[in-house]
């Protein structure tokens, strides 16, 4: 089973170079533990994450 | 997405790579045509039986994919990362690679095969730094619906 990742700002890739938004990142093997695909989890993860409360005014 | 309709346009296909020779294929960047040829060269079989006519039987089947690209030094799969691929000794010039539009229920052709062809062209004054390549395909490619 394969997937496909898209990814809404650029990205640096493990080579240095920059990948552009929009782009597809096509993983044909799940699981596998390539450089890109563990890059494109670990992106995948933070952009899934719920953005952080912010902290609530002192109040005076 | 659905599968593309009518006529392709030729951005949507594009030429994704993996330099390692693994699966997981990122696009080549600011590349502008890329060429997938099939060739088949059939073994001859005329004989004295073939009453004058040339005849032949199936034979070696050869498969290559020619690139051309605007050279970008943070472009992905640019000259410089296909030149390391070629120059490894690990490698040994070897990468994975898929054509595809990337869309659902559009059919893609992934193979593994072995740079043959790598070359950068400055294109002259105030032109710009091309690249191109081939890859000539080992085996069979596999041809699927994505």
């Amino acid at each position: 089973m394969g997937k496909i990742y898209r990814f809404i700002r650029d990205i640096k890739l493990p080579d240095g170079t920059t990948y552009p938004a929009g782009e597809a990142i096509i993983v044909d093997d799940e699981n596998s533990t390539d450089a890109v695909h563990e890059l494109c989890k670990k992106i995948a993860a933070e952009e899934e994450a719920p953005a952080p409360k912010s902290k609530k005014k002192k109040e005076e | 997405m659905a599968q593309t309709t009518g006529v392709m346009n030729g951005t949507l296909m594009r030429l994704y790579l993996d330099q390692t020779a693994a699966s997981t294929y990122t696009v080549m960047g600011n590349s502008m045509d890329v060429t997938f040829n099939s060739s088949h060269s059939p073994r001859e079989t005329t004989n004295q039986t073939s009453g004058g006519n040339a005849s032949f039987l199936e034979g070696k089947r050869s498969y290559t994919v020619d690139f051309n690209n605007l050279q970008a030094e943070d472009g992905a799969h640019n000259f410089w990362i296909n030149f390391a691929t070629f120059i490894s000794s690990s490698l040994r010039a070897k990468v994975t690679g898929k054509l595809t539009t990337g869309i659902t229920g559009d059919y893609y052709v992934t193979f593994t095969g072995y740079l043959t062809a790598l070359n950068v062209s400055t294109g002259g004054p105030e032109g710009n730094v091309t690249m191109n390549g081939s890859i000539q395909i080992t085996g069979l490619p596999a041809s699927a619906a994505n």
